[in-house]
């Protein structure tokens, strides 16, 4: 796992890129986290059990002064989250890819959804035909952000 | 070859139609009743190989749980495979109690796959337990790796999910079987003294994927796997140490089984259906099998 310190408009942000697994440093990470620290997890591309300890161990560890916002999350990662208790700890996932399905061609495509947007209708066209894309997921069980922004 | 017989217990028989023939057509002959109360009666004039008992049907579940338990408390007592629709308390309690060891999931209102329940039944009447091929049609395609290290588990759960893409447009299913794989890989090599290797394959016929991996060893426990599987049940007890990959792998696939010679062989296997949707992936029944070859306890 690669980290990438980069900096935007919004300030500093931590880009993961690779596999979480159990080369997957927390403490690595944990030192470039302070204030509102935001990481960007969209080049994260493998999740395995020894990966979610590791992210286990980072989320007990997280001081309370660190308000950590995580930032275009892979499915993948948003399946751990469903179904690993404790997988966001205090984080918030302020947007995350979702599995999304053509209902007129069939056609599957991952799509970048904001947490404010993410579970008010909203009409998704497909690239391919223009048909109408749903949610290929259970809203109810994917949609899982942690706790509510704003702190 | 002598006759082999099965007793269903379900309270629709029509759903079980496609089943029983493809049980005739391997010489398995199978008797129906439609309670519980009517299996103890063919039980005591006629032998059984197997008993199918189907749990989903709310009227007659807790007659037919107390039926498997009794069963299962006598050592001359039916082999069963229950067939679920939740995984629940009672089903939690057959498995950790009285060491049920196969359910195959259907959701409310269908039938249980013929298929995989047919492959389910040959197996534990047959004892020929080991083997990917039995999940997959003839004519599948399938490719296969061996692995010594995590660099090559690594390349070769990249393989597995490219081999996935191929046939499914769902890219959460092809992530989840790459992981899957990686877990059943990482179960074989790590934590040993001794240098160990897997053989991972994983096959398509169209409409399933099947992933397995496969090593010498046997020393996957039986009784550890049963009580990590109704952990999995409901994520709020997701295991955190010991057994949260048999987790992930149980959550990433839709029937999971484990074949087990103690000390000579383990075989881990996942199939996934990967002509249906994602969201029907999600909301399908999960089927869990641990098959142990019979005299080698």
């Amino acid at each position: 796992m690669e980290l990438e310190i980069v900096r935007d408009e919004l300030g500093v942000i931590v880009r993961m890129h690779g596999r979480l697994d159990e080369q997957f440093d927390p403490a690595a990470l944990a030192a470039q986290l302070s204030g509102k620290a935001r990481v960007d997890l969209e080049r994260v591309r493998h999740i395995n059990s020894a990966g979610v300890r590791r992210w286990l161990e980072l989320m007990d560890a997280l001081p309370p002064e660190v308000t950590l916002i995580l930032e275009r999350c892979p499915a993948a990662f948003m399946q751990q989250a469903s179904f690993i208790r404790g997988f966001l700890g205090r984080a918030q996932v302020a947007s995350c890819f979702a599995p999304y399905l053509c209902s007129a061609c069939d056609r599957g495509a991952m799509v970048l959804v904001e947490r404010a947007t993410a579970r008010k209708p909203t009409m998704r066209r497909c690239d391919t035909c223009g048909g109408s894309m749903e949610l290929d997921a259970l809203e109810e069980t994917f949609f899982c952000f942690g706790d509510e922004p704003g702190g | 070859m002598p006759s082999r017989r099965v007793l269903m217990v379900a309270s629709e028989p029509e759903r079980l139609t496609a089943l029983i023939h493809l049980l005739g057509a391997s010489g398995i002959e199978a008797a129906h009743v439609q309670t519980a109360a009517a299996a103890r009666s063919w039980l005591r004039i006629h032998r059984a190989d197997l008993g199918i008992i189907d749990l989903a049907d709310a009227r007659e579940r807790d007659a037919r749980a107390e039926l498997i338990r009794e069963q299962k408390e006598r050592t001359s007592g039916l082999d069963v495979v229950a067939l679920v629709g939740e995984l629940d308390d009672s089903l939690r309690r057959l498995i950790r109690e009285r060491g049920l060891a196969n359910f195959v999931g259907h959701r409310p209102g269908e039938a249980a796959d013929p298929l995989e329940l047919a492959v389910t039944v040959r197996k534990l009447v047959d004892d020929d337990i080991f083997g990917l091929d039995k999940y997959l049609a003839a004519g599948a395609e399938t490719q296969g790796f061996v692995v010594r290290s995590l660099r090559e588990r690594d390349q070769a759960c990249d393989e597995v999910r490219a081999f996935c893409s191929r046939f499914g447009n769902h890219e959460l299913v092809s992530d989840g079987l790459a992981t899957a794989a990686d877990e059943m890989v990482s179960n074989v090599l790590g934590h040993h003294d001794d240098q160990r290797e897997a053989s991972l394959s994983v096959g398509c016929d169209g409409r399933r994927i099947a992933i397995a991996t496969r090593d010498p060893h046997g020393d996957l426990d039986g009784e550890t796997v049963l009580r990590c599987i109704t952990a999995c049940f409901d994520a709020s007890t997701a295991p955190r140490e010991g057994g949260l990959g048999l987790f992930a792998i149980f959550r990433l696939v839709q029937q999971f089984v484990i074949n087990l010679e103690p000390g000579r062989a383990t075989e881990v296997i996942g199939v996934v259906d990967v002509t249906r949707s994602f969201q029907a992936f999600s909301r399908k029944a999960k089927s869990f099998n641990l098959f142990r070859r019979r005299g080698s306890d």
